[in-house]
């Protein structure tokens, strides 16, 4: 387990990530200049920093798509708005609270979103700025920074056709998964494996199906049919 | 540029004082929360594989160098560990519930 398995992407995909995310915090921080500029504060939830790490780091995450980006800042929003305000003086149990209440709520939305978990958390530690806010904290920074970073990951992903954002968008042109297409796994085989492994698996199913598929086709299948294989043990 | 003032005032000390603080205290924590719970290995390295599942089906899993490759082709950030990925195949392939009696009850289920 030497070398993690995650990290054998290209290093042009370093880049791209980082370029990504450097124009989301931009555009995030710019929106909110514009839109709140009357308050004379850069606005922006210290959560989107990490929201940004998944979209543009990993965009095929079962935990960077749309529905865990909104719902899981909104509802964590909300969740981490009410524990500041209800516990406003115990903040370290409205802290904690806040977190494990919106992982609780996440689950049973079937949103994950790591970001939320600070979502939450800055609404009950981010100072007064935050707490004279109120419920508006749900729609003025958070969700308007969340659409911020939304449209420009979509927007800047787009060129890259290895990187589908959205992966409910996908029309699947990848050939690689095409010829393999019959080796594929039943999808309730792997509803049922991951409810095996019970535990969150951060991947989605066109992804594994992918991985699979690519591993079995095995490695440069350029070469021709002649099997040049030395003594390899097939089992 | 968005912590205000009070991040502001620690410079660098921010990477000691709260940050590596916390990190030291939400790892322990977790280390020890995740322990009793058998399937969940937290930290995945420290994990001897002593899942019965994955050791049954071993023959069938896939050369680290293919999966490798795969991650290679996809080109993407892919947030599974490797003993994930085979035991998410095993299991997979495996298929259903493996009936405790052999005697295949289920109502008409197309095997895959």
């Amino acid at each position: 387990m030497v070398r993690k398995l995650a990290y054998s992407v290209s290093e042009r995909e370093h880049w791209i990530s980082a370029g990504g995310s450097l124009l989301g915090i931009l555009a995030v921080a710019w929106v909110s200049h514009i839109w709140l500029g009357a308050h004379g504060a850069i606005f922006v939830a210290s959560s989107m920093g990490s929201a940004a790490v998944l979209l543009f780091a990993a965009p095929h995450g079962a935990m960077s798509q749309p529905w865990p980006l909104f719902g899981g800042n909104l509802v964590s929003a909300l969740v981490g708005v009410s524990c500041a305000r209800w516990l406003g003086n115990e903040p370290m149990l409205a802290a904690s609270l806040a977190v494990s209440l919106s992982i609780a709520a996440m689950y049973s939305l079937r949103c994950l979103h790591p970001p939320g978990g600070a979502t939450a958390l800055y609404a009950v530690l981010g100072g007064e700025t935050v707490h004279t806010l109120g419920y508006e904290y749900v729609f003025s920074p958070v969700l308007l920074n969340v659409v911020a970073l939304f449209a420009v990951a979509v927007a800047f992903n787009y060129p890259f056709a290895w990187r589908r954002y959205p992966q409910s968008w996908v029309r699947r042109p990848h050939s690689a998964a095409k010829t393999a297409e019959d080796s594929m796994i039943p999808h309730s085989n792997l509803v049922y494996a991951l409810s095996q492994l019970d535990t969150f698996v951060d991947v989605s199913e066109e992804d594994l199906q992918r991985i699979y598929a690519l591993a079995l086709a095995g490695a440069p299948s350029a070469k021709p049919a002649v099997s040049i294989e030395p003594v390899s043990a097939r089992t | 540029m968005l912590g205000g003032e009070t991040v502001h005032a620690l410079g660098y000390g921010y990477l000691f004082s709260p940050v590596l603080l916390n990190i030291v205290v939400l790892l322990s924590v977790a280390v020890m929360f995740n322990y009793p719970f058998a399937w969940r290995r937290y930290p995945q390295s420290w994990h001897q594989r002593t899942q019965s599942a994955v050791v049954a089906d071993e023959k069938g899993m896939i050369p680290h160098s293919n999966l490798v490759y795969a991650l290679s082709q996809i080109d993407t950030f892919v947030d599974v560990s490797e003993d994930d990925l085979q035991r998410i195949y095993a299991l997979a392939l495996a298929g259903q519930p493996q009936p405790a009696t052999d005697t295949a009850a289920r109502p008409a289920e197309s095997p895959g």
